[in-house]
């Protein structure tokens, strides 16, 4: 797992897939991920950064919305509560 | 993989990328790994339960850290996006980093300023020149626009009108007939000549002929001499 120490990120595209950011600074960055090992941030600060997804995140975001679109909100809305109370989703495969 | 009129009750089913036509689903857990979206069409659902697994799992889960380290805000756009069908709509160009814009508004000023001061003389000029025309008339007094009335314009004679006619109908005579010009030449008509050139492949036109006629003549005026001479002759005889 990579770890970035005490990085000034300014204007990028930043993927974040299995990283460890301690003490890093993020302005107007895109954080990208991917669905990969979830990244960790220390310390850090942001402004102005915004979120893109890629490949099975993107793919994941679009079923939660397709569901929660087709009367399966309720089943979304559950997911998106666990999400808010930053809790952890079943991982389990 | 494509299912068709089937019905799965009691059951955990793994749905990324199937495709469903006219299924049943009952007391189901439909479980999603992040791969392709499913697609359902014309089916039921009865009390059915959503399991994120694996990847898209992952996904929830990096949504849920990034709310505890300091992105609720963000998280929350996402959120939205997902319940307004926002994922949904195809891939648009994001818009361009907030680094390109400025809030240099008083230089955009004076250029607006700049691009308004020019239209508007330009406008004025061309209005000027149309409706005022200031250089009707050249630094030395010389009109540039004279418009003469065509009163002004003299009337040409009855008498040298006349000759002109005359002029142009033996111009005409001379090409269209045969004839003897003034120094004594025979005129042909211009299409005759042409024929003639074209027969004989280009100028001058009958070039033996002309040689032959002269030999001709220099005879004739052999023959002329010696008559002379011969009446001469006997102009003497008769005489003595």
């Amino acid at each position: 797992m990579e770890t970035v120490d005490k990085q000034i990120f300014i204007n990028q595209k930043v993927t974040v897939d299995g990283k460890t950011f301690r003490q890093c600074s993020f302005q107007n960055v895109t954080l990208h991920f991917a669905a990969g090992m979830l990244p960790s941030f220390e310390d850090c600060t942001f402004d102005n950064v915004t979120l893109k997804f890629d490949g099975a995140a993107d793919n994941t975001l679009r079923f939660l919305s397709g569901l929660y679109q087709g009367n399966f909100s309720n089943s979304v809305e559950a997911i998106m509560a666990a999400i808010h109370d930053a809790q952890e989703v079943d991982s389990n495969t | 993989m494509t299912y068709e009129n089937e019905r799965f009750i009691n059951q955990e089913i793994t749905v990324d990328g199937n495709i469903y036509d006219n299924c049943h689903f009952e007391n189901c857990v439909l479980m999603f790994e992040g791969g392709d979206n499913p697609v359902f069409n014309n089916c039921t659902f009865q009390n059915i339960k959503v399991q994120l697994k694996g990847q898209a799992a992952q996904t929830a889960n990096y949504l849920s850290s990034l709310m505890a380290s300091g992105l609720p805000q963000q998280v929350e756009t996402v959120l939205g996006d997902v319940r307004s069908g926002f994922m949904l709509l195809p891939d648009r160009p994001s818009p361009p980093p907030a680094v390109n814009t400025g809030t240099h508004y008083g230089r955009l000023a004076i250029y607006a300023g700049f691009a308004v001061i020019f239209v508007l003389w330009f406008f004025g000029m061309y209005v000027y020149s149309s409706v005022a025309r200031p250089y009707w008339q050249l630094e030395d007094g010389k009109p540039l626009i004279r418009e003469v009335s065509f009163d002004l314009i003299p009337a040409l004679p009855d008498s040298l009108s006349a000759e002109y006619d005359r002029i142009r109908d033996e111009q005409l005579a001379q090409l269209s007939q045969i004839g003897v010009n003034d120094e004594g030449g025979v005129t042909i008509p211009v299409d005759d000549a042409v024929e003639q050139m074209l027969a004989n492949g280009g100028f001058p036109v009958g070039s033996d002929t002309d040689e032959s006629t002269s030999e001709e003549a220099s005879q004739d005026e052999e023959t002329s001499d010696e008559d002379a001479e011969a009446d001469a002759e006997s102009e003497d005889d008769s005489g003595s």
